[in-house]
């Protein structure tokens, strides 16, 4: 059976984990918080200790994932991470263009943060359309006493836009092979719904490998004078 | 199979399919380059049109081996223009000779037959006799060899696809186009269809899956448009070999030019630290601006720097796409040295507007459409491919803006 690849971008402000939640769910890796004790210099630090260095060499910014979904089918996931400064903002629809997916990621201790959430989906919905599936992660949930961000406004929220919620701590490893998952599910669901049962192994909707195009006869043009 | 090699005929019959591109910035440079690899814009255009007879590709010589194909010689070199003449190289000595007269009058026959006379029998018989005496002549029965006619110089490159390996003579080779020999990018096509043609008949299975039909074309273009990534090839793309390539190697080891699509002269070193210093201008301290006079040297030729660089030089979609790679990578290393921790995208797109600024590469945009227009395999779009590509424009268009550059 053939992998479904996906392309899956995501998207946070700055700071709410994404680098950690990516590193945790792909490598097992754990990117150190800034309470944590100082460590040996970084190559031997414990967190390098799973490093797969022949996996991907642009580190956390672009890295491969496969997984099993649920119909005994394989997914690989291209995850692609965003630059968050605010000068790359306007330019974010570069990076969603022919995305499968999106993660979203906020963090519940700020509910600035969520805001931006908003004007992601927003935009999501505008450049990519309905097709992209959507999971919103309250990250940092390990945080719980500081959340800023209500639970039921976050759900609501979700629901309306037609996205998933979850609860993640990179911190903690909690949720996130769940999040990821249940992504891989919902776009390999929407691939053989737009193009029919075990396309999902098919690459993306607007490529094709030879297509052979009779050409239309070209209306023979009127003169121009009358 | 057959909708494979009626997409042949096609690519001939629809030449260049330039409008979608053309607009694009920087298309002079993109217009140079598309004319002697077109030959993926009817493949991507969606233009290729059934029923449309092809041109004959005349002159256009073909050696192909496949061990285990029974009933087709070792190798064998196809005479299409049916001049009977044939020179070998091998190991520095060279040979030339005359088909015999019924060999001969076969190869013309074969010649002025239509298309798909390439997989008529006496042409192959013509071939084959071809091919013995020139094997006769260097005794070497089992060896490959350069064979060029006597009146048409051109360059034997290996095609590898799915482990079936072809051996292409053109004269439409980018050595000829140089020579002027031709120049019209017709001839390429013509060239990259006799070859196609002959790959998929002689090996049908080639054309069955869309990987390794995609293999197979990459392979043709770079047999007969040239590949530079000889240097770095990792060996990991589709069709890879360390046979590739080997003609032009062997050209630039003789002193030769690379290829038809020469990089454009690179500034010197002292150009770009000249216009780092003007840059600096007004820093009080000399000692502060040799520093960062030294600093913007060093930026220059970075790694990852080179790899930009290189970009213009590569004469694939996909040689194109692992030099983007290349510099990303690069880059995350050099993050790395500077003790940045799990470097991820927010680190590494100020670092590469950086990186491109520096690099200097005179068509930028054009880069990006050559990638994106001539890629034989969108799927790569979705991979590491995609995202350095992605990148790339992103810093582009952040570099374009002033308000969104970075801080030099």
């Amino acid at each position: 059976m053939p992998i479904a690849r996906f392309k899956v971008v995501l998207l946070g402000e700055g700071r709410v984990g994404k680098t950690s939640i990516l590193l945790r769910y792909v490598k097992g890796e754990r990117v150190p918080a800034s309470d944590d004790p100082p460590t040996s210099p970084r190559r031997d630090a414990p967190h390098r200790r799973y490093s797969d260095r022949q996996v991907s060499t642009l580190q956390a910014s672009y890295l491969d994932k496969r997984l099993s979904l649920r119909a005994g089918q394989s997914a690989s996931l291209s995850i692609w991470d965003t630059a968050g400064q605010e000068r790359f903002h306007a330019l974010g629809p570069i990076y969603y263009r022919d995305a499968d997916g999106a993660l979203l990621v906020y963090d519940i201790t700020d509910f600035e943060s969520f805001q931006k959430v908003r004007k992601w989906v927003r935009e999501l919905r505008q450049i990519v359309g309905q097709e992209i599936a959507i999971t919103i992660a309250g990250n940092k949930v390990d945080l719980e006493s500081s959340r800023a961000v209500p639970e039921a406004e976050a759900l609501d929220y979700a629901a309306s836009v037609g996205a998933t919620h979850v609860y993640t701590s990179a911190k903690l490893n909690k949720g996130l092979e769940d999040a990821f998952a249940e992504l891989s599910e919902r776009m390999a669901t929407r691939r053989n719904e737009t193009r029919g049962p075990g396309a999902a192994g098919l690459p993306g909707a607007k490529r094709s490998s030879i297509s052979i195009v009779d050409d239309p006869v070209a209306p023979k043009k009127k003169d121009s004078c009358c | 199979m057959a909708e494979t090699v009626l997409s042949v005929d096609a690519v001939v019959a629809t030449p260049v399919a330039t409008k979608r591109w053309s607009l694009e910035s920087d298309e002079v440079c993109l217009q140079e380059l598309v004319r002697r690899s077109n030959v993926a814009s009817a493949w991507r255009a969606g233009k290729i049109r059934r029923g449309v007879r092809p041109a004959r590709a005349r002159r256009c010589k073909i050696q192909c081996f496949h061990n285990s194909l029974v009933g087709f010689a070792d190798w064998a070199l196809l005479d299409v223009d049916g001049r009977g003449e044939w020179r070998a190289t091998s190991a520095g000595r060279r040979e030339r000779g005359r088909l015999d007269a019924a060999a001969a009058d076969a190869a013309r026959a074969a010649a002025r037959a239509p298309p798909g006379a390439l997989d008529s029998a006496d042409l192959r018989d013509a071939a084959n006799r071809a091919a013995a005496g020139a094997a006769r002549a260097l005794d070497e029965t089992k060896a490959k060899h350069e064979v060029h006619l006597a009146d048409a110089p051109g360059t034997l490159r290996s095609v590898v696809a799915d482990n079936v390996e072809f051996e292409v003579l053109t004269e439409q080779s980018p050595a000829c186009a140089r020579a002027g020999a031709t120049t019209r990018p017709q001839d390429a096509l013509l060239a990259a269809r006799a070859v196609l043609e002959a790959v998929f008949k002689f090996h049908p299975p080639l054309g069955d899956r869309a990987d390794s039909t995609v293999a197979c074309l990459e392979s043709i273009d770079a047999a007969l448009f040239g590949d530079d990534d000889d240097s770095d090839d990792d060996g990991e793309r589709p069709g890879a070999s360390p046979e590739r390539g080997r003609g032009l190697r062997r050209r630039r080891a003789a002193g030769e030019p690379g290829g038809a699509l020469r990089p454009r002269p690179r500034r010197a070193p002292g150009r770009v630290a000249r216009r780092g210093r003007a840059r600096r201008r007004g820093v009080a301290d000399a000692a502060a601006r040799r520093d960062a006079d030294e600093g913007g040297r060093r930026r220059a030729d970075a790694p990852s720097v080179r790899h930009l660089r290189s970009l213009p030089a590569k004469r694939s979609a996909r040689a194109k796409l692992r030099a983007l790679v290349g510099a990303l990578e690069a880059l995350a290393e050099e993050l790395e040295k500077r003790q940045i921790d799990s470097v991820a995208s927010d680190d590494l797109m100020p670092a590469l507007c950086e990186a491109v600024r520096d690099a200097r590469i005179e068509t930028p945009h054009a880069q990006v459409a050559f990638a994106k227009h001539f890629c034989r395999d969108e799927r790569v779009f979705l991979g590491v491919d995609g995202y350095a590509l992605t990148s790339f424009e992103i810093a582009l268009a952040a570099l374009g803006d002033p308000s969104r550059a970075p801080p030099s």
